[in-house]
């Protein structure tokens, strides 16, 4: 049987077809590595933020506790901090008998 | 890179024009060329894969058939748009060989296996892997197309 398409002549020259083949295949391309580059930023992105990220900030105390100096009598005397179990401190001062 | 794009250029020459002809039967004259341009660059984007592929035609049409049905999607859902919006669609622009009446009752699927089968001569298994389906499926809508062609005859 005769196509009956046969006659359809495309308007575009084969090689200007090409030419806009080569090209949009080209952009194409570009815009997907960029994508996917843009996509590889964003990760790594995340990834540092969370490997640097800050400390966890330490359990409040109930209170700032700041002892320079425990003095028995005339005499400093070594002295420990302890900390309890609800959040307060408690200063241990060892003295003599 | 140098040989693939050697192989593309040499497939796009061989296959230009028969493609066009191909869409032409789809899609209609005025849209053929952007589909046929549209699948050969799909087509460039794998080209890496043209080598390895078993038959390089049944993949290009297979694009292009894919291409040819969105573009018939995106057809009818401005007219579908346009009709409820009240407006008309306004004509595409582009002269070429319009779809006639006959043509137009089968489906796109119809369209593309009665073409290939029996304007190219192609078998019923290259027709199945073009497009997709298995051959049983594809004698199937051959055998309705023609009951749909012979109905028309008899009605006009």
């Amino acid at each position: 049987m005769n196509d009956p398409f046969g006659a359809f002549a495309p308007a575009t020259p084969p090689d200007a077809m090409l030419a806009a083949v080569h090209r949009e295949a080209g952009r194409r391309r570009r815009r997907r590595r960029s994508v996917l580059a843009g996509l590889a930023c964003l990760a790594v992105a995340a990834v540092a933020l969370w490997w640097f990220r800050p400390a966890p900030a330490p359990p409040s105390t109930g209170g700032a506790v700041l002892v320079h100096a425990v003095t028995h009598g005339d005499q400093e005397v070594p002295y420990t901090l302890l900390t309890l179990p609800d959040g307060m401190t408690m200063v241990v001062v060892r003295t003599a008998p | 890179m140098g040989v693939e794009r050697e192989l593309f250029e040499t497939f796009f020459r061989q296959h230009h024009l028969a493609a066009c002809r191909f869409a032409c039967a789809l899609v209609g004259g005025a849209e053929a060329e952007d589909a046929v341009q549209e699948a050969f660059v799909r087509l460039h984007l794998r080209q890496r894969r043209l080598p390895a592929v078993e038959n390089p035609e049944a993949f290009f049409y297979r694009i292009l058939y894919n291409v040819c049905r969105t573009l018939l999607r995106r057809r009818r859902v401005r007219a579908a748009l346009a009709g409820w919006l009240g407006r008309p669609e306004p004509p595409r622009p582009g002269a070429g060989l319009e779809l006639s009446q006959a043509w137009r009752i089968l489906s796109p699927r119809e369209r593309a296996i009665f073409y290939l089968m029996d304007f190219r001569g192609w078998d019923m298994a290259a027709v199945a892997a073009a497009l997709g389906m298995r051959p049983a499926t594809v004698r199937v809508h051959r055998h309705r197309l023609r009951s749909k062609i012979v109905n028309w005859e008899a009605e006009s």
